[in-house]
């Protein structure tokens, strides 16, 4: 018989595999990225990146120090008690921050004092989904604060972008995010983009459609082909891995289309770097299974 | 192409020969300082640290790090953006005879002035490597401000060997990051026109 183990130290087990490796995807990207780019400072870039992966791995280190904002976007089942989940969470967030796993990124507004633990009110930040299920599932992401800095929210009709309410005006408004994000954060880039009519929920929507794998492909048709245009133009921009000039400006581009007010148009333009932390865990019957 | 090799203290002559896009390797001790940092030594011009950062460099940088024992040890220490430290960079380097700055994603007009008027280069470490960067991180040698401002915006005196950068503003008015937006910014007009 399997030891039945604790849920908090299978979830400081999460952080620590999400905070030391990225998803498979994620390295595939930077990979072909590496062998696509031909300037000397890309290429440069791109090898450090793919030398650092290595170097975390084998070490058992936080591959970036920004370890950012724990993001848990958690699918439970209807019996299950949100408290208990919360509390198991924060405890494996302090653990995990004395492990050094995470660094302590919890400052207080109002005083500016670090918390030390990585715990604040909204840190960790967990969004609970009930479902039809039997497990729990923890999708976890930790979100760098370089890239959480450069997303941007847009209005339209946008009359200095001349970007009127369309899926052209939506275009105008994801190119401006990138020209004005440049290298600050840490392209190549992960772009989701949300457009709706509130802007709780678009800023909600482009997170969490940052879970997803990059190759997972928009169920209709029109969509995906506004995504590979989209990426095609802002990789022809040219501001490369880091923002000293390239191909690889983003690896991939996300849209999600929610429904607005007739008043309201709003365009959320969420960005993730390279570091594309991002791992899950099944948590079933005392036994975890990780992804 | 060979990384040309700098050592602390930082000769004004060796910098000012530097040129954006050189690949270079900085060896000595340096001074780990973001956000709280730059305001504070701004506000109030310590001596202490003119005389310890005179021809040293400031890595804007908030890491990881251990305490073994006695000894702090980083473990992981990536750049931070350095936008946000425009409105103090220039004045450091003028107030405490800076002679590199490293970060990432580039710095604007202002601090572009500062390195070619006080012989100054700015050094891109490539963001998001910090298990890389760590390595050449070899010994903590103090850290002030901890109390205050956390282990991510304490200011850390540390010491590096051949700490890989990347010239991307140099001291002859050349900024890679002011290139690199410049172009994108004519494509974009194209794009969206």
């Amino acid at each position: 018989m399997k030891e039945k183990i604790d849920l908090v130290q299978v979830l400081v087990e999460l952080y620590k595999m999400t905070s030391i490796c990225l998803p498979e995807d994620v390295k595939e990207k930077i990979k072909q990225a590496r062998e696509n780019e031909n300037s000397v400072l890309a290429k440069k870039v791109m090898e450090s990146i793919e030398q650092n992966i290595e170097i975390a791995e084998k070490k058992q280190l936080p591959l970036c120090e920004d370890t950012g904002i724990p993001v848990f976007f958690i699918e439970i089942p209807k019996s299950f008690n949100h408290e208990e989940i919360t509390e198991r969470i924060l405890k494996a967030t302090e653990i995990a921050t004395e492990k050094n796993y995470l660094r302590p990124n919890a400052v207080d507004s109002f005083t500016q004092k670090n918390s030390g633990n990585c715990i604040g009110k909204g840190i960790p930040t967990i969004y609970f989904e009930q479902k039809e299920r039997t497990g729990i599932k923890f999708n976890l992401m930790l979100k760098g604060g370089g890239s959480e800095n450069i997303g941007k929210t847009y209005s339209l009709p946008n009359t200095e972008l001349n970007a009127g309410r369309d899926l052209d005006g939506i275009k105008k408004c994801v190119l401006d995010a990138v020209v004005k994000a440049q290298g600050l954060g840490c392209p190549p880039n992960i772009i989701s983009i949300a457009v709706g009519g509130s802007k709780d929920v678009i800023a909600f929507e482009s997170k969490k459609q940052l879970m997803e794998k990059l190759d997972k492909e928009n169920e209709n048709k029109e969509i995906r082909e506004f995504e590979r245009d989209l990426l095609e133009k802002i990789n022809s921009l040219g501001i490369g891995p880091m923002g000293l000039q390239g191909k690889t400006t983003a690896f991939s581009v996300k849209t999600k289309f929610l429904a607005r007010h007739p008043a309201s148009f709003f365009v959320e333009v969420a960005f993730c770097c390279w570091a594309d932390r991002r791992h899950s865990l099944e948590w079933k019957n005392g036994e975890a299974k990780y992804e | 192409m060979n990384n040309i090799k700098l050592k602390i203290p930082l000769k004004e002559e060796k910098i000012r020969e530097l040129n954006a896009g050189d690949l270079v390797e900085l060896s000595g001790t340096i001074f780990m300082a973001r956000d709280r940092v730059h305001k504070l030594l701004t506000e109030k011009i310590d001596e202490k640290f003119q005389q310890k950062l005179s021809n040293g460099a400031i890595y804007h940088c908030g890491p990881i790090a251990k305490k073994e024992g006695k000894e702090w040890k980083i473990l992981s220490a990536g750049p931070t953006t350095s936008i946000r430290m425009e409105a103090f960079e220039s004045e450091v380097i003028e107030k405490y005879g800076i002679r590199a700055v490293i970060g990432k994603g580039g710095m604007k007009e202002k601090t572009l002035e500062a390195l070619q008027k006080f012989g100054a280069v700015y050094l891109l470490a490539v963001g998001g490597t910090a298990a890389l960067l760590a390595e050449k991180i070899i010994k903590v040698k103090n850290v002030y401000f901890l109390e205050e401002f956390g282990i991510p915006e304490a200011l850390w005196e540390i010491e590096v060997k051949d700490f890989p950068l990347i010239v991307s503003m140099d001291s002859k008015g050349n900024s890679l990051h002011k290139e690199v937006l410049e172009n994108s910014e004519k494509k974009f007009r194209e794009l969206i026109k």
